[in-house]
């Protein structure tokens, strides 16, 4: 089972684990972290043992909420430490519901790299315009 | 035009520079001056992927950046330099670049780090570079992003008893 840690800004995160897990009942290897007051080394750590622990030999998604912010750069510095076949890690960045929603209904039955590609598709699906 | 900020915040480039600080002060180039990033291929292209499209950046160490700057090489830009502590404006100044004043963003927390601002945590080193600074007559001003109250670090320092 491919784990999952949320990394976010504020309060962003608690806020997508509750929601998620309102829809789809509590998820096993499922994390958030916030990046609210800790420092950079800090937070680099808290997210490795986060995600140390939620990984699996399937795999384990750091999903965070923008790109290019100081929680994608930690992201990214974690998952390059994690490197190896035992913890395969990847980085997905603008997380929202509908992504989530994809993520957990399928992490059983595809592998790492398909998952990510079909949990971004989604994402990208999601987002429409009325006028 | 001169530079228009030297900012000290660890986090380098991220959110509230490229967003906060770009938007309100229309910046077109950001200078990171740091020695680590600037001899490590990977942080250089992670630090890099932050920039929008609207800017560029370009990563000195920090003899580097001096150069850079006492030759004028921002003149017509609208810059921003950019380092993660202290001890590199104070090195810079050493150096000879003539700041009037250092906005202090964000530097958190970390072990034998004091509190000072709830996003601005020094340790005992970090409050003598500032010092330093201050006493070089360097205003000191801590906002983390544009519309957030300023705060005088000298001031802090002297209430804090620091």
């Amino acid at each position: 089972m491919i784990g999952c840690v949320i990394l976010t800004h504020g309060d962003l995160c608690f806020g997508l684990k509750g929601t998620l897990e309102g829809i789809m009942g509590k998820q096993e290897g499922f994390s958030v972290i916030s990046n609210v007051g800790l420092g950079k080394e800090e937070l680099i750590s808290a997210l490795q043992k986060k995600v140390e622990q939620e990984a699996s030999s399937d795999g384990v998604v750091i999903f965070v909420d923008m790109f290019g912010t100081s929680c994608w750069q930690t992201a990214k510095k974690v998952a390059s430490r994690m490197s190896g076949d035992k913890h395969k890690t990847a980085v997905i960045t603008g997380v929202n519901l509908p992504m989530l929603v994809k993520f957990f209904t399928l992490r059983e039955s595809v592998t790492l790299s398909q998952l990510v590609f079909l949990v971004k598709q989604e994402g990208e699906k999601g987002i429409r315009t009325e006028s | 035009m001169p530079i228009l900020l030297y900012r000290v915040d660890e986090r380098l480039i991220h959110g509230q520079v490229v967003v906060g600080w770009g938007n309100s002060l229309k910046i077109d180039l950001i200078g990171l001056i740091n020695d680590q990033v600037a001899q490590n291929p990977w942080e250089r292209e992670l630090y890099l992927a932050c920039v929008p499209p609207e800017m560029k950046a370009t990563i000195f160490s920090v003899d580097e950046g001096v150069a850079k700057i006492l030759q004028n090489g921002f003149e017509g830009k609208r810059a921003v330099i950019l380092v993660d502590s202290p001890l590199d404006i104070l090195r810079m100044v050493e150096k000879g670049v003539k700041i009037n004043s250092v906005n202090v963003g964000g530097v958190h927390s970390k072990i034998g780090r004091k509190k000072i601002l709830p996003y601005l945590f020094l340790s005992q080193e970090e409050i003598s570079a500032f010092k330093k600074i201050i006493s070089a007559g360097i205003k000191c001003e801590c906002r983390d992003v544009p519309l957030a109250e300023k705060h005088d670090l000298g001031s802090l320092f002297d209430k804090l008893r620091l």
